[in-house]
Formats: structure tokens, C-alpha cells, sequence
């Protein structure tokens, strides 16, 4: 039986089946906890942002979405539940306590260091990728992070993809004068998505 | 150097995705029947609670009404009261005439221009002179009303005033002092309060009337209220 694509199911979410909303939570969930993750450094809180980022999407479900722009969409909403995360989760806070305990897991100490030095990693690349704009801190987590294109990108954040390129390219410039790098040391910073990303840009 | 390739996340076990997405199932389901029955709810109560409204609007613009009509009644002295009595000429000259009658709000006085305008007011209540005004008002040694004629351009000022007063004073705004004519009032007005009558220019008219004793002595004062608002004026 062939898969139903995620533009079907947001139609079918759209129509109240909460099912499909499901499934779309299930094919999403992890890309965009992961983005959560990379913008705040905490996995707990960014498991929190997820679902509060899917609980905004249910309301905003009304949208009429083009068939490849479910998952940019659930970004732009990612985006703003993080822009404003402690008023997004006051918003759900009832729904968020409701959440059944975690059950206990194997290899427990494994995790926990695991998730330690993740974190630990990821909040020293914030500390400096901190200190840029937040446009600009959007667009390099969802633009080269993320691997979203800059079409995406600039859907997600509802802006024009042209501005998604001229930030890129101060972020980047910034990075580099913050770090005392060359232009080709940069590469730690995705450079292949940012090609990847530049060549799927609207002419 | 610092490598500002972010690090994988933690990995989102099975387990965990699945409480997640069931969570998520359960709040929307939740979220939607609070919705569903909040409108319900709402559709039951929306008809009962807008005639309630519109119920508790039209009672307020009633009682509004009542009493907006009945502090006309009490201040505006919309009408000429029931004359309990003959209406009586009190004084008269070529082209107007001052009359008085009886009413349930006491004394009234009318100025009539013929062929033109009239004023009327009633209840000029005037110390040790019953019925001469409303029992509300306090009662004074001198009480008036001021009418200014649109047409010839002539005013008159009259009012009742206390049996002991000899005579009335007008006094314009260059403080010198006029003698009005006071009238005992009509046997069929029956009051023992005199009646005062004042005809001057409209361009100058009194400031203050002064109510006077035989030997000269000021017993009271009155002073037009600057907007006659008491005043009926009387189209033919």
C-alpha cells in the first residue's frame, strides 16, 4: 500500500482527523527536536519545545499548505515556539504536566553521558553562535544545521530568500572575524549544505 | 579551533516518540472536546442569554426614559400647568400685557407680546405668600423671571415678591437704580404676595432687582440666572 504523503495527512489533520496528525508527528518529531535541541542545548527542553511546537501546529492547521512545505511550516512554527519558549510552554503547561513519567531505561549511565556531552558540546557552539542576530541564528540553524534550502528556510521564517542569503553570508562573515578564521576554515559550518542549500535557491 | 558542527542530539528513543506522540493525540482530543462542548454549551445558553440582554437593555432604556420625562416634569416645567382659576390681567401697556392664574405649581405669570411671543413660568415661591410656588423650592422675599422679546426687542423682568415689600429696585449694569411697578396680585390668584413688572432694554437688562421695605431698607435680592431656562415661551 503506498504512503500517504505529508501534505495528505496535513489535509486530513486539517479536516480534524487527529490520527493523521499523528502520523505527521511520528515522520517529524525527530528533525524538529533536534533542531529545538541545537538552538537551546538542553534535549529535556527541547523535548518539551517539540511537542509544544506540534500542539501550536494542531491550532494553526487551517493553513493551506503547498504539498513540500509541511515540514518547513512545522519549522516557521519550531521557530516562533522558540522565540518565545517561556511563554509557548506557560501556554501549555498544564498539557506538558499531563505527560506520563519517563520509564526507567537500560544502560542509564550510558545515556547520561551521552546526553551530558552532547549538550556540553552543543552549548559551547551556542555561546558563540549566540552572539550573531537572531535572524541570522535562525537562518544558520535551519539553513546549515538543518539542511533546510534557502526556499525553505525563507518559508519557514517568512521571509524573502534573498534575505536568507544575506544572512547567511553576514553570519558566516561574523563567525569568521569572531573566530580569527580564514575564508576556507570555515568548513565546520556545513559548508556542503550551504552549497547544497545555494544551489536549490530560486534564481 | 572550535568546531561549530553541532553535535547529533540525544537519540529520541521508540519509546519515548510513541508517550510523545500519544501525549499529543490525547491533549488535541481532550482540547477539541472542551471545544466541542464549550460551544455547545454556548448554543444552548447563546438564545436565553441574548433576550436576557437585550431584555436587561430595553428595561434600562425604559427606566431612562421614566426618569429623563420625569426630571422634566420636575425641572423643565414643560407645559402650563391646569389653571385653577381665571387667567387675570395684572398690568398692560400698548403692545404687551402681564397676567396671573393659579396653578397646582402655584403662582403663574405670563408675558405676552400680542401677535407675537409669550412667556409663562409657574411657582414663584416667595416668603409668607402661600401657594405662591412649588413646596420644594426654598421660599425667598423676591422671585422672578427674566424674558427677553426676540421681535421689538423689548424685556421684561416680573416675579411676585412678599406682602411687607413697598417697592422693587433694577438695578442695570451701570449700577444706578430703576423703580419697578409692583401690583397687589389678583383677588382670583388668591396670594398675598405683590407682583412686580420691569420693562427695560434688552441691550442693558438688570443685573439684580432689590426688594425694599417702606423705609427703604433691602429685604432681598434676586439676580436672573443668566440662562432662563425655566422660562415657556409661547409661539401664537
Amino acid at each position: 500500500m503506498a504512503e500517504i504523503n505529508d501534505h495528505a495527512l496535513s489535509q486530513y489533520a486539517r479536516g480534524g482527523d487527529v490520527e493523521a496528525f499523528g502520523s505527521l508527528f511520528e515522520r517529524h518529531a525527530r528533525r524538529i527536536y533536534a533542531y529545538c535541541f541545537r538552538r537551546t542545548g538542553d534535549w529535556m527542553l527541547a523535548e518539551d519545545l517539540t511537542s509544544v511546537t506540534f500542539l501550536e501546529a494542531w491550532r494553526r492547521r487551517d493553513v493551506d499548505l503547498q504539498p513540500d512545505k509541511v515540514e518547513p511550516w512545522l519549522f516557521g512554527i519550531a521557530t516562533n515556539v522558540l522565540r518565545t519558549q517561556w511563554r509557548s510552554r506557560r501556554r501549555y503547561a498544564a498539557a506538558l504536566k499531563r505527560l506520563p513519567p519517563s520509564e526507567p531505561q537500560h544502560d542509564f549511565a550510558d545515556d547520561a553521558i551521552e546526553r551530558a556531552d552532547a549538550e556540553r558540546r552543543m552549548r559551547e557552539i551556542l555561546d558563540v553562535v549566540g552572539e550573531l542576530p537572531r535572524g541570522e541564528q535562525e537562518v544558520l540553524a535551519l539553513a546549515l544545521w538543518e539542511g533546510l534550502s534557502q526556499t525553505d528556510t525563507a518559508f519557514a521564517l517568512g521571509i524573502p530568500a534573498v534575505t536568507v542569503r544575506t544572512r547567511l553570508f553576514r553570519a558566516r562573515a561574523r563567525l569568521r572575524e569572531r573566530l580569527g578564521l580564514a575564508d576556507n576554515e570555515l568548513a565546520a559550518v556545513r559548508t556542503e549544505n550551504l552549497e547544497r542549500t545555494s544551489a536549490h535557491a530560486e534564481p | 579551533m572550535l568546531n561549530l558542527e553541532p553535535p547529533d542530539p540525544p537519540a529520541l528513543s521508540n519509546r519515548r516518540l510513541c508517550a510523545r506522540r500519544d501525549h499529543l493525540v490525547h491533549e488535541i482530543r481532550r482540547l477539541e472536546q472542551r471545544r466541542s462542548s464549550s460551544w455547545r454549551e454556548s448554543a444552548i445558553w447563546a438564545r436565553p442569554r441574548t433576550l436576557a440582554i437585550l431584555g436587561m437593555v430595553f428595561l434600562a432604556i425604559g427606566a431612562g426614559t421614566v426618569l429623563a420625562v420625569a426630571q422634566f416634569n420636575v425641572f423643565g416645567e414643560p407645559a402650563t400647568p391646569t389653571a385653577r382659576g381665571p387667567r387675570v390681567t395684572v398690568a398692560s401697556g400698548r403692545d404687551w400685557s402681564v397676567s396671573s392664574w393659579r396653578s397646582p405649581r402655584g403662582v403663574c405669570l405670563s408675558i405676552e407680546i400680542p401677535n407675537s411671543e409669550a412667556a409663562i413660568r409657574c411657582g414663584f415661591p416667595v416668603v409668607g405668600a402661600t401657594n405662591s410656588g412649588s413646596a420644594r423650592e426654598r421660599p425667598r422675599t423676591i422671585a422672578g423671571m427674566i424674558f427677553l422679546h426676540r421681535g421689538p426687542r423689548i424685556g421684561f423682568a416680573v416675579g411676585l415678591v412678599s406682602a411687607d415689600v413697598a417697592r422693587v429696585e433694577a438695578t442695570p449694569r451701570d449700577s444706578t437704580t430703576r423703580a419697578t411697578d409692583t401690583y397687589r396680585a389678583p383677588a382670583e390668584v388668591r396670594t398675598s404676595a405683590r407682583i412686580f413688572v420691569a420693562r427695560f432694554d434688552p441691550a442693558s437688562p438688570p443685573v439684580a432687582f432689590r426688594a425694599l421695605d417702606q423705609d427703604g431698607r433691602v429685604l432681598g435680592e434676586w439676580r436672573p440666572p443668566a440662562r432662563r431656562k425655566s422660562v415657556v415661551r409661547v409661539h401664537p
